[in-house]
């Protein structure tokens, strides 16, 4: 017996409320994004005065392994994949891969805290011994609130999702709280060539 | 139990009349004002702390002016140890909890009225950024008093002085966001951005400049506190901790503080000459040039001590006077050939903070220009003071203006003119000596033979303050329910916006049905009734 044709899917519905948490997502964000380029701008421009007069940026006994740095950058690219999922999921009222899909974003997000907090441990740098030690782990301390930050508001806009809160095909909650997930992973970026790769 | 779609043979009974739904209590003053997310409560809590903060800011800026009038520092009354915290006070507070907050509390209240909104965008984070902005605004006061703040002897006290410093900005910075989230997102149908009402595009345009710039404080105030706690290596320590700031009172940043003098002067304008204003995609232009050029988080002195001597600073300085010259044109254009002219206070306000920020633009062209070594000098404060007078001017002109909808009745037009008159001479008489002093090499605030300058500039203080006293009572008179409100028009002016169209006060959803527009003056559209006639 011949199975009946599945229907399409009706085309998703338009917002019935404008962008109010996706904007103001936008403009937060751009704001986290300028406090990460002055931060990283100061730490190039002191890292830059400090070796013209020394010769020297890191104190002696400091060492900047690369590893957790670039496991780091992984995880954060492959938790954009995931973001984007529970997105998609979320548009397609699919609360099972959604809730999958935010689950493994959070675990790799937690996983870079982790990476990260361990990299702190090998480099034997002080905050007492030098601007080095004062502006690495500003800004490194800095981005791990940010991407705590960023776990907490894309669990809790995936659970107002589910919950009802945006409604029917309406995903602007999640996405906002991805365009926050993205722009964490962006200052990442910013972050790693800064501080771990030019060293 | 069958169930039929039949209907009934005879008919229903007449339903009762509903009986009249007795309106839900109100909640006491305190409690209403706590709990409230309404933008008009938010936007009146920011504005009656931060005139408060003015007035102290104003004090302390009046004894730090009284004591360099023998042209020394610390020596009559003030200490050596103290002068420099009181300096850093007045400045401090003058910016982050007076100006800046005064203006975006205006824009609170009246934003979402000007584009036919029923409410502000976020108005929970709206109400929390007002609670840390008080909060840290009390915590930075507190850490002042206990010998905090930059060049404070206290360690802990300056530790505390950074992290209340920290959460007022973000506080604000989080104001910025439900302002410019309201202009973006809540427009009423018809309103595109280029209809706009030109305050609420400064206010949009302000907002967007302090939310990419002032991050940047944040930055370094992160940095400056663990240097303080832990380092104590170079960012933070001892007076160091001013240097780091000092930027934000530099221009072109100074100016950008003031951007919505430029709105308000537009809009003000349009409401005197009850006129459409010509040219006025110059104007929304020229308030977003503004906003560019005005950005100075690049400034930072504490790494980069030779960036002010850079040939692209003076080319910034010129290019942010054309906007601020657009729109005085643009204003007076329109006034010249409005239906009629009519100088209500609002207008006198506007002008006025238009004149300190055009001179403040001017002087600080001179300021960037190397060769003239007016950086340091005493002409440095001058600009700033310029600037943040226009800044508070607007603010308290805006008061004026919008008295109706933000307190709900009409403020005194004597008592108007009298405050944006003793605003105006006192802002001239405080920075006009220190400009001279600076520029004719006498800048130096230790430096005897400038105490007549330095009387005259304490003098202009005086008035600044007396005029902040004055608006604060009438404030308060306001609140209060004392003063003129017979009959409470909903358009007192004559104005083309759309906030005139509402009650004074305005209702609760702000307007009985969703206003729809067809130009940037709707007001001076037909109604539909005019249009089908």
């Amino acid at each position: 017996m011949a199975l009946p044709a599945i229907p399409a899917a009706p085309p998703a519905r338009r917002p019935t409320r404008p962008r109010i948490t996706l904007v103001g997502t936008a403009l937060a964000s751009a704001g986290t994004f300028m406090a990460f380029a002055s931060l990283i701008g100061v730490y190039l421009a002191v890292r830059s005065q400090t070796i013209a007069r020394s010769g020297i940026w890191f104190p002696k006994g400091t060492t900047i392994p690369l590893t957790p740095a670039n496991i780091t950058l992984f995880t954060f690219a492959l938790s954009i994949v995931s973001m984007q999922w529970a997105v998609h999921a979320v548009g397609r009222g699919d609360h099972q891969h959604a809730g999958m899909a935010l689950l493994l974003t959070l675990l790799f997000g937690a996983s870079t805290i982790n990476a990260t907090s361990f990299l702190w441990s090998q480099m034997g740098l002080s905050v007492r011994s030098s601007a080095a030690g004062v502006l690495v782990y500003v800004i490194t301390g800095a981005h791990v609130a940010m991407t705590v930050a960023a776990m907490v508001y894309a669990a809790v806009m995936t659970f107002r999702t589910l919950g009802g809160d945006y409604t029917g095909r309406d995903r602007e909650g999640i996405a906002a709280a991805a365009l926050f997930w993205y722009v964490t992973c962006a200052v990442y970026v910013l972050v790693w060539y800064a501080i771990y790769v030019t060293k | 139990m069958t169930v039929t779609e039949t209907p009934p043979e005879v008919a229903a009974p007449a339903r009762p009349a509903p009986a009249a739904v007795a309106p839900a209590a109100r909640p006491p003053g305190l409690v209403a004002a706590v709990g409230s997310g309404d933008h008009k409560v938010v936007g009146r809590l920011y504005i009656g702390f931060s005139l408060l903060f003015l007035l102290a800011s104003g004090v302390a800026g009046q004894l730090f002016s009284v004591d360099r009038v023998n042209g020394t520092l610390g020596d009559t009354i003030l200490s050596k140890d103290t002068w420099f915290q009181v300096a850093t006070f007045h400045s401090i507070t003058a910016l982050f909890l007076g100006a800046v907050p005064l203006l975006l509390g205006v824009a609170i209240v009246v934003v979402p009225l000007q584009i036919g909104s029923a409410a502000l965008a976020l108005p929970r984070a709206a109400a929390a950024s007002f609670w840390g902005w008080l909060l840290g605004g009390g915590i930075l006061v507190a850490a002042y008093i206990a010998n905090g703040g930059p060049g404070g002897g206290s360690r802990r006290a300056v530790a505390l002085s950074i992290t209340a410093l920290i959460l007022v900005v973000v506080s604000l910075l989080l104001a910025c966001v439900c302002v410019a989230t309201t202009v973006l997102t809540l427009r009423a149908p018809g309103m595109s951005l280029d209809r706009t009402p030109l305050f609420s595009w400064s206010m949009l345009a302000g907002s967007v400049l302090w939310l990419v710039s002032l991050p940047t404080l944040v930055g370094v105030l992160i940095l400056a506190y663990v240097d303080h706690r832990y380092g104590r290596v170079r960012f933070g320590a001892g007076g160091a901790l001013y240097g780091e700031i000092r930027w934000v009172f530099l221009v072109p940043q100074v100016l950008g503080f003031a951007l919505p003098v430029l709105g308000l002067l537009a809009d003000t304008g349009a409401t005197a000459a009850r006129a459409r204003l010509g040219q006025r995609g110059v104007g929304v232009a020229a308030v977003g040039l503004a906003s560019f050029f005005s950005f100075g988080a690049w400034l930072q002195l504490s790494v980069s001590p030779g960036v002010t001597r850079q040939p692209v600073l003076p080319a910034l300085a010129l290019l942010a006077l054309l906007p601020i010259l657009a729109i005085g044109g643009m204003t007076a254009n329109g006034i010249r050939t409005g239906e009629r002219f009519r100088l209500h206070s609002g207008f006198l306000f506007a002008v006025l903070a238009w004149l300190q920020l055009l001179l403040a633009a001017v002087l600080g062209v001179g300021w960037t220009i190397s060769r003239f070594d007016l950086q340091g000098t005493t002409y440095e404060g001058a600009v700033a003071h310029l600037a943040l007078l226009a800044a508070t001017t607007a603010g308290v002109g805006s008061l004026w203006y919008w008295a109706t909808k933000v307190f709900g009745r009409p403020l005194a037009e004597g008592a108007g003119r009298l405050v944006a008159v003793l605003l105006f001479l006192g802002s001239i008489a405080l920075a006009a000596p220190d400009a001279v002093s600076g520029a004719f090499g006498k800048g130096d605030e230790a430096t005897k033979g400038i105490e007549s300058l330095n009387a005259l500039s304490a003098a202009g203080g005086g008035l600044v303050a007396l005029a902040v006293v004055v608006a604060v009572l009438v404030a308060a008179m306001a609140l209060s329910g004392r003063g003129p409100h017979a009959e409470v028009p909903a358009d007192p002016w004559g104005g083309v916006t759309l906030e005139w169209r509402t009650g004074s006060p305005p209702p609760a959803g702000n307007f009985a049905t969703p206003p729809r527009v067809i130009s940037a003056e709707p007001m001076l559209d037909p109604t539909a009734e005019e249009a089908t006639a």
